[in-house]
């Protein structure tokens, strides 16, 4: 039976706040950032999760893979993981006749929902080794490559206050995020709540409330959503802005942005905006669904530079200020 | 259904666009008008600063640019406003979320969607259209008066009031021009009275100040001023005709005492100048067939009577000339005729040129009556106050009733009324109009005009030892004073001098008869018969 668009708004509604329901019971609060990674989940994007640690970072990706009855990995992220150990490795293997031949040993990376736990400990290289996964939905390795099982999904988180040993994540990298979310410490009567449900006998669980065909059926739905072109420039406009060296660039962004947000952005704009469309039940993106996933699309993309780090200027706040001044553009 | 409910949308969006357009359009036109008219202000006021003419080229040209910038403006609001800007404001105004702007883009888009896309647009479609039914565009976007509307009313009250000041002082500007170009005339037509005998420009000069009275565009006072100028230059002109006729009665006289010129002397005393002349010409002509120096002197003569038109004719000057041809000795030498001849010409046109600037100010003062100038102060008119003068009021011709037979300029019309067979009057040497021995009035001559002593001044007065006298009825007979006797023998003494330089004491050119006579004349008249 094949429902109209409204049913399957609805069903795409109720399915949403079926997941988002089921893991705020695990984690407390914070169900903006629920909301938004899975968003990503059904837009086919990626999060970097960003919090001191003991948030709930884990925790909620954990959760998140219970609610969805999806394959679940976790990678601890250290100096000395190294990509083989994410992505798998040829090994050789002697057949019952004696015959020794190599074969593609999976790694980690070949789940539905991937953990990389504090990916900011490994080595440039190690990292590298998610990009072709996060891209592509592919992995190559020992001269093949292997297709990721969808729907694939990469949560990383990383602890923005341990920067000792660290290697930072390359813009590259960073891009190939559709969000950067980040957890605040719980506020006092959230944290009474995460207190008495951590430390009672039983453990809370989240139960399966989505499955696989479903998150790919609601992927679809995503997407159908139309944007019109004035949206789209609106979306792009506000991208623009970030460009230092654009005409278009702001103020703020032409004297603290070092890089601006790449195309991606944009395409994360305009991805997170129909979801959030969807969810306040209208056929088509408004400006206020750019506006309300800018900050999460695109803090990750805006580098600043050395005069905003002095002055302690945050790409929220530049992106703040270039919201608010925009406009949809005229015709 | 969508090419309908598109139809819809579009309906809706136009008619806010429209008033969109309207709204818009009158706003930003009511800050061009007011713009322009604050800068019409200013440009009055710095062309006012600037002593420049407010003329009707700059008005033109203001005019021109101003249209224009209206129409640019207008224009330019009007296109820049389209559907799409009448979609977003609707969308702002009802709370849409820019879902009739999107609705309005998908419905006019050509592009190709996926089958999935095109249900989630038709279904935007219709729902927007669902809602758009239950918006009302006048209540959206009523069409309203701009709020600028009231600025450029202001602006136009602004223009207006700078304009009524720019207007006075144009108009303050102007009259001081006239009053300029009065005063220049005054000084101009005196200085040719003065030097130049066309004193048709005096005529010219008050009939200028006629037309200042009549125009009305210059203020009262201006107009009183003008008034007041050509006042002055009647009295000019007025004095210099006082001159001539004193000059020419005294010509009068000696010419009637001069058998060869007694008619021309007849016509002078009549007042008929033509006449004269024409006896003048024809004395000569005679003169001229008797003498073979005619053709020697035309020359001279031409330059004689060049050097008497250039000057103003005076009553010296007329004695002069009959002096010089009533002393010739033998006959008449003609250059001297020639000469009087032009004088007489000059008196004549000094007579009418003051019979033209009479006639002239009569129609001057006409105007200032009209306008309420009429003469009523004493500083307007020789010093007289018109209380105390009323009898000469129009007139001039002073009445001892009056209270003011001493009065500036009235002894010299005056002629005695009394003979000696009559008794003496009380109105003596005043009244005017009686038909036996008493001179018509002549007009007043203005406060310029000079005393002039009588020449003739009757007195009874007893002479002893005159035997010729009846002691009856003879006690008093008429007789001239001493001092007209003196000045009598000054007059014969005058008319035997001959100026040969022999006779000439002095550079001054003052003969030894002269001189003794006019001792005589000190003598006669401080120690009488004492002496």
């Amino acid at each position: 039976m094949t429902l109209n668009v409204e049913q399957q708004a609805r069903v795409f509604q109720d399915r949403f706040s079926q997941v988002i329901d089921e893991v705020s019971k695990v984690i407390v609060g914070n169900r903006e950032v629920i909301s938004n990674v899975l968003t990503c989940l059904l837009v086919r994007g990626h999060v970097l999760l960003e919090g001191i640690p003991g948030v709930g970072k884990t925790k909620l990706v954990q959760t998140l893979s219970d609610a969805t009855d999806l394959g679940f990995s976790r990678i601890q992220f250290t100096p000395d993981l190294m990509p083989g150990d994410i992505i798998g490795s040829n090994i050789v293997r002697e057949a019952d006749d004696g015959k020794k031949s190599f074969e593609f040993q999976r790694g980690p990376i070949f789940t539905n929902i991937l953990l990389a736990d504090e990916i900011n400990r490994a080595t440039p290289k190690t990292q590298s080794a998610l990009l072709e996964a996060m891209q592509e939905n592919s992995v190559s390795a020992g001269g093949s490559t292997h297709k990721l099982d969808q729907p694939f999904f990469v949560l990383a988180t990383q602890n923005p206050i341990e920067m000792e040993g660290t290697y930072p994540l390359p813009e590259a990298q960073m891009d190939r995020f559709l969000y950067k979310l980040r957890l605040d410490f719980p506020e006092a009567t959230d944290l009474l709540t995460i207190v008495e449900r951590t430390t009672q006998q039983d453990d809370l669980t989240a139960s399966h409330v989505l499955g696989r065909a479903e998150i790919l059926e609601m992927r679809e739905i995503a997407r159908a959503i139309p944007v019109a072109q004035p949206v789209m420039r609106y979306a792009i406009a506000i991208t623009l802005a970030t460009h230092p060296e654009s005409t278009e660039g702001h103020d703020l962004a032409k004297k603290y942005v070092r890089f601006g947000a790449s195309p991606r952005g944009v395409q994360s704009l305009i991805l997170g905006a129909k979801v959030n469309a969807l969810l306040n039940d209208r056929f088509y993106v408004s400006a206020d669904d750019i506006k309300a996933v800018a900050l999460p699309a695109l803090r990750h993309r805006v580098l600043i530079n050395f005069e905003a780090e002095a002055e302690r200027v945050d790409p929220d706040h530049i992106l703040e200020e270039i919201v608010r001044c925009a406009e949809l553009p005229k015709s | 259904m969508a090419s309908k409910n598109l139809s819809e949308l579009k309906q809706l969006v136009s008619r806010v666009e429209l008033n969109l357009k309207l709204n818009t359009s009158l706003s930003e036109l009511g800050f061009a008008l007011s713009t322009l008219l604050f800068a019409c202000s200013g440009l009055l006021v710095l062309l006012m600063s600037l002593d420049l003419n407010v003329s009707g080229g700059i008005f033109a040209c203001v005019g021109i640019l101003g249209i224009i910038l209206l129409v640019t403006v207008w224009y330019r609001t009007w296109s820049s406003i389209g559907d799409d800007d009448a979609a977003r404001f609707v969308d702002e105004r009802a709370g849409l979320k820019d879902e009739l702007l999107s609705a309005m883009w998908f419905g006019n888009s050509d592009k190709e969607l996926g089958e999935s896309d095109q249900a989630f647009v038709s279904e935007h479609l219709k729902r927007a259209v669902e809602k758009v039914r239950t918006i009302d565009a006048k209540a959206i976007a009523p069409f309203s008066f701009p709020q600028s509307g009231k600025v450029a009313g202001l602006a136009v009250i602004t223009l207006v009031v700078t304009w009524l000041g720019v207007s006075n002082v144009v108009i303050a500007n102007k009259d001081d021009f006239a009053l300029q170009n009065v005063s220049g005339a005054r000084v101009d037509g005196v200085t040719k009275i003065l030097t130049e005998p066309q004193v048709s420009s005096n005529v010219e000069e008050i009939n200028d100040a006629l037309a200042v009275l009549t125009r009305d565009d210059i203020s009262f006072e201006a107009k009183q001023e003008a008034l007041k100028r050509a006042r002055e230059v009647l009295d000019q002109i007025n004095m210099d005709a006082v001159m001539t006729r004193e000059g020419l009665s005294k010509l009068s006289k000696l010419l009637i005492e001069q058998d060869d010129f007694e008619g021309v002397g007849r016509a002078l005393e009549q007042g008929n100048i033509k006449e004269a002349i024409v006896l003048l010409k024809e004395k000569q002509e005679q003169l001229a067939s008797l003498t073979e120096t005619d053709q020697n002197v035309g020359d001279e003569d031409q330059q004689a009577g060049a050097t008497a038109r250039s000057e103003n004719i005076s009553s010296a000057e007329i004695g002069d000339a009959a002096r010089d041809l009533l002393n010739e000795v033998g006959r008449p030498d003609p250059r001297n005729i020639t000469r009087l001849i032009e004088n007489l010409e000059q008196a004549q046109q000094d007579m009418e040129s003051q019979e033209r600037a009479n006639t002239a100010a009569s129609r001057m003062e006409s105007a200032g009556e009209r306008i309420g100038m009429a003469q009523t102060g004493a500083a307007d008119y020789g010093g007289r106050s018109a209380t105390s003068d009323q009898a000469e009021a129009g007139n001039g011709t002073p009445s001892p009733d009056a209270g003011n037979n001493d009065m500036t300029g009235g002894s010299l019309f005056r002629r005695g009324s009394v003979t000696a067979n009559e008794e003496d009057q009380g109105d003596d040497g005043s009244s005017t109009g009686a038909p036996e021995g008493h001179a018509a009035a002549l007009a007043l001559e203005g406060r310029m005009t000079k005393r002039l002593d009588a020449v003739l001044r009757l007195e009874k007065t007893e002479v002893e030892g005159d035997e010729s006298v009846d002691s009856e009825d003879s006690a008093w007979e008429f007789q001239a004073s001493k001092q007209g006797k003196a000045r009598a023998e000054i007059v014969q003494g005058l008319d035997t001098i001959t100026y040969k330089d022999s006779d000439v004491i002095t550079g001054e050119f003052i003969s030894v008869e002269q001189r003794r006579s006019v001792q005589e004349y000190f003598l006669e008249i401080h120690e009488g018969n004492e002496r």
